[in-house]
């Protein structure tokens, strides 16, 4: 297999996006507990009852007593990373490869937290197309080569090289059908006007096989956007599901903000608004005042922008990017609001 | 009859003989000379209204044979063989499309049978057999309620355990404390077990399962589903990524919302409904925590669409608590805090249950508590103890609403070392004592007690869902008092303070819990070490221990002219390095009027006991204590261990019928500065 990763050039343009560094350390984290070798290595009583910052306490203490080791090393960077304390995680776990450069546990975790900064993200492209090359040919391959081309993906997918991470996530999902996979390469095909078709295809077989609500949602997203390319059948479909899920559901806010969606591109724009203001009555007493579900309001910006409550609308958006909800999640409140700001962007407090 | 001549009976014999190996061969092929032995199980695993699911593990291939029945004698149906699947040991070679058991000892198979057509609410008995040999079951203890209708408000219980995995006489004395709860009269029998993870200390491997959970559970495995949420010690070999591990093996769990929910296409998280009750696992140890992974968007959906009238979630990770870990400071739990608990109040869960911290944390009825670092302003929607035997149940409106307010519980008290921070400010009762939680629902009601070693509630907390309830922030909430660890190692006064060396910090706190054992003596020498598992839990509680002088955190009322002995034990732990930091090592203590303390086994200071120790001790004399007098234990240093220890120490009366008695030390050392 040749290794997609982009070069350092791409790299310099990726931009940090918290919840995508999330995703890449859940799926490299399946690829630890294979690695014999650091089984092996925790020779250390393992506590069971000690908050990280004793254990770093400890181990600080034993590498004084007895000297560094990759494993100590590896030990105390996990318990950084515990506590969030990155720079030290980081600079643990590169002591720990120049102590003992194979070690493959020690590079995906130091690639991880990479990845969390824009400017380290072509070390991280390094460290996982090393360890891709050195697996690849193991026969079989080992269970958590998948995880290493889902991470290859969620790495394009940072470098903004969707073609790239279209086809690194096809080929994790052929090993192992995760639901995140199937979910993050429909998000990065619709960067790719001309894959909206294999798009749909995946994300239908991607529901039919897992039966995922979170795939579900997707798809009926997916059939409706952008709006001037769905075809009338992919309205049908998405109405489709729309009703099942309202039908079934206690809160419905979600859905009938597709409904009103649906609504607009039929011209039927008072049934639109009579769903947009029952979803408003819904989400008030679900939104907390200081520290909402960010998703909730998103959806109360997109049907305040969308009846034309501008100014609430932005204070939404305002609210969900100070809570640091990425750009897909964000994107239909941008867009309603897009449509709104070029006439009624006079609000004196923006 | 004329019988047959011998020779031809012999021949007979040998061709029935013959026959018969054959027929053995050809029927089971796979079975070893020795036959299969059981070595998991059987136990019960992902249920619903209509079907369960009984595994159990054997080495020696077997014929997988089940059979249920509506009474132990009577197993009059058997399990279609197409509806039990197999998995081997990675040493077998590959069953079918089986996932092979990640690390089994060699030539296990494991059994996953599920019995299906079942009626809801109803109790049948089981067994499993290798062909026509019964291996386990047939009787009333292999047994299995299916779940009610999903929205019958029928009653039921649950029992919640974390942190339990060490496999030592303290995880087995809660299991015999909830036991023992549970025989007493008129108490109604557990429905289901929540595990809140830690289970197989430290790595979570599968012997550590097998010893640690399947040997000491197995009375209730067999009977009760446990449905596992996962710790950070069975993260070490298994995967909520992958699916794979000895926890993955361990457990059946929904994938594909078969008992309820949505489907979250992942063991590691998951939901099922249970009455009228909608119960959430979620993976807070090793998948993605934000509110744009794929864990918080299933849940949202899975939120949106429940129906139950009652919400409890329950993962490893606590938002809240300052017992072992501070949720102030560690990422899965600031995480678990911030991102995920705003979407399951906004769904309207009821409970959440954790474990990770071990303590017992109990909050008060709160909402909307997502800053960091937690504070009681503006978050507490009642300040009481939520006991309707005290302050009244906590008030919701009937069925589920957002942000009416929750009850957190951390239950990391199952049986690993205990420790404690400080306090969370939304706590309501903390207990630094082993236990775990049961927890009742009936319609509209849900009681909460936490069970003791002893079979001893040690709280209590209701929530009851009637009416409409409008819910208001309390203002001034009152809060627990700030928890400090309590020696400051001031030199001698008037008031009795104990001349210490210098630079003294305490090993084990003034006035700590201890193990005790007052009004008989213990067996033996076993009590003063570490390993030591009493035939029944030694009580735990605070020193000092004694009666008659008003200096007694512990009043020993029976004991005057009743005994004249207490034993006391006080496990306590040394990092990594820290035994060789130690310079000096002293007992500060106050008794009347004799003791003996042993470290690690060790007789290390005997003072006042003349002669002989425990029931054959003679000759005490006589002291009246002024305060704690400190007593070097320098001597004593090559005693002690990496990790763990113990301190035990017998406390002796000159009289039976003396006034007065006291044993109340606590244990300083001095430190060399770490390097
Ligand atoms: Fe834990």
């Amino acid at each position: 297999m040749t290794s997609r990763i982009v070069d350092s050039s791409h790299a310099q343009s990726c931009r940090h996006a918290p919840c995508a560094v999330g995703r890449s350390a859940s799926s490299l984290s399946a690829i630890l507990f294979v690695t014999a070798l650091w089984i092996a290595a925790i020779a250390l009583p393992l506590r069971a009852h000690d908050g990280p910052e004793h254990v770093i306490e400890a181990l600080s203490a034993e590498m004084a007593r007895s000297g560094t080791s990759a494993e100590l090393l590896y030990r105390r960077a996990i318990e950084y990373r515990a506590l969030r304390d990155w720079a030290h995680a980081e600079a643990d776990l590169n002591a720990a490869l120049v102590l003992s450069p194979d070690d493959s546990v020690s590079t995906i975790e130091l690639a991880r937290i990479l990845i969390r900064q824009p400017s380290k993200a072509f070390h991280a492209a390094l460290l996982i197309d090393g360890l891709q090359r050195r697996f690849e040919l193991i026969e079989p391959r080992p269970a958590f080569y998948a995880d290493l081309v889902g991470l290859e993906a969620e790495l394009n997918c940072e470098c903004k090289a969707w073609e790239e991470a279209v086809a690194a996530f096809s080929e994790a999902i052929a090993l192992r059908g995760d639901t995140a996979w199937y979910l993050l390469r429909s998000r990065a095909q619709a960067h790719l006007p001309e894959q909206r078709q294999s798009q749909l295809a995946g994300l239908r077989s991607g529901y039919t096989t897992t039966q995922s609500p979170v795939l579900l949602r997707e798809l009926c997203d997916a059939l409706l956007s952008p709006a001037d390319e769905s075809s009338a059948a992919e309205r049908r479909e998405a109405a489709e599901i729309v009703e099942e899920e309202l039908a079934a559901n206690r809160y419905r806010s979600a859905w009938l903000l597709r409904r009103a969606q649906l609504h607009t591109l039929a011209g039927r724009s008072a049934d639109a608004e009579a769903d947009l203001r029952e979803a408003l009555a819904e989400l008030a007493p679900r939104i907390h005042p200081t520290r909402p579900d960010v998703d909730l309001v998103i959806q109360r910006g997109t049907a305040r922008a969308l009846l034309g409550q501008v100014a609430e609308a932005r204070a939404d958006l305002r609210q969900a990017e100070w809570a640091h909800a990425p750009d897909w999640m964000l994107a239909p409140l941008v867009e309603a609001l897009g449509d709104r700001t070029a006439p009624t962007a006079v609000s004196p407090d923006d | 009859m004329v019988s047959a001549p011998p020779t031809l009976r012999l021949m007979s014999k040998l061709r029935l003989i013959a026959t018969l190996t054959l027929a053995l061969a050809t029927a089971n092929t796979l079975a070893a000379a020795d036959g299969a032995k059981l070595t998991r199980g059987p136990y019960l695993q992902l249920a619903t209204n209509s079907s369960t699911t009984i595994v159990w593990r054997a080495t020696g291939a077997t014929k997988p044979v089940v059979r249920y029945g509506t009474a132990p004698d009577k197993l009059d149906q058997t399990v279609d063989a197409a509806a039990i699947a197999t998995r081997g040991a990675a040493d077998l070679p590959p069953i079918d499309k089986s996932t092979p058991l990640h690390s089994a000892p060699n030539g296990t198979r494991q059994y996953e049978a599920v019995i299906s057509g079942l009626e809801p609410n109803s109790t049948y008995y089981y067994s499993v057999s290798d062909g026509n040999r019964l291996l386990a079951g047939g009787d009333a203890e292999h047994r299995f309620r299916t779940h009610p209708q999903v929205g019958t408000k029928a009653p039921f219980r649950f029992w919640v355990v974390g942190d339990s995995g060490t496999g030592d006489d303290t995880q087995k004395s809660v299991y015999a404390g909830v036991r023992n709860y549970l025989a007493s009269d008129g108490q109604r029998p557990l429905d289901l077990y929540l595990h809140v993870g830690d289970m197989a200390y430290p790595k979570g491997t599968d012997d550590e399962f097998q010893r640690k959970f399947f040997d000491i559970y197995q009375p209730t495995l067999r009977n009760t589903v446990c449905w596992a949420a996962m710790g950070n010690h069975e993260g070490y070999t298994s995967k909520g990524t992958s699916g794979i591990g000895p926890y993955y093996d361990a457990y059946v769990c929904p994938k594909r919302a078969e008992a309820g929910g949505l489907p979250s296409t992942t063991e590691a998280f998951y939901s099922f409904d249970y009455a009228n009750v909608h119960f959430i696992c979620l993976d807070s140890h090793d998948l993605d925590r934000s509110p744009a992974g794929v864990m918080a968007q299933w849940l949202r959906a899975d939120l949106e669409r429940t129906k139950a009238d009652w919400i409890v979630a329950f993962f490893h990770h606590p938002p809240y608590t300052k017992g072992s870990h501070d949720s102030d400071k560690e990422g899965s739990l600031i995480e678990m805090r911030e991102q995920i608990m705003p979407i399951l109040e906004a769904g309207g869960v009821d409970v959440v249950l954790t474990g990770h911290s071990h303590i017992y944390e109990r909050s008060m009825l709160i909402d909307g508590a997502y800053h960091t670092p937690t504070v009681a302003k503006g978050v507490i929607l009642d300040d009481g103890d939520g006991s309707p035997e005290g302050e009244g149940p906590y008030r919701k409106s009937a069925g589920i609403h957002p942000h009416e307010g929750a009850v957190q519980i951390v239950t990391g008290n199952g049986g690993a070392k205990l420790s404690r921070k400080g306090t969370s400010p939304v706590m309501r009762t903390v207990v630094v004592e082993h236990g775990s939680v049961l927890i009742d629902v009936a319609d509209d009601t849900l009681t909460g007690i936490m069970v003791n070693r002893l079979a001893e509630r040690r709280d209590l907390f209701q929530i009851v869902k009637r009416g409409t309830v409008t819910p208001q922030i309390v203002a001034a909430p009152r809060v627990l008092p700030p928890f400090s660890l309590p020696v400051k190692n001031t030199s001698v006064d008037a008031k009795g303070e104990p001349v210490l060396p210098a630079g003294a910090v305490s090993i084990i706190d003034r006035h700590a819990e201890w193990e005790y054992l007052a009004g008989s003596h213990p067996v033996g020498e076993a009590w003063k070490l570490f390993d030591f598992i009493p035939p029944t839990p030694w009580p735990v509680s605070q020193a000092g221990f004694g009666y008659g002088d008003d200096d007694d955190a512990t009043v020993l009322k029976n004991m005057q002219s009743k005994f004249s002995v207490v034993y006391i034990r006080n496990e306590f732990e040394l990092d990594i390095g820290e035994r060789e930091r130690i310079t000096d090592l002293g007992l500060a203590i106050n008794y009347d009027d004799g003791f003996i303390a042993y470290l690690n086994g060790h007789e290390v200071l005997r003072v006042g006991v003349m002669q002989g120790s425990g029931a054959k001790a003679t000759k005490i004399t006589s002291h009246n204590p002024k305060g704690y007098e400190y007593h070097s234990l320098k001597e004593a240093i090559k005693y002690l261990q990496d990790d763990d220890n113990i301190l035990a120490i017998e406390g002796h009366n000159n009289r039976i019928a003396s006034s007065d008695f006291s044993l109340d030390p606590y244990l300083v050392a001095v430190k060399k500065p770490k390097p």
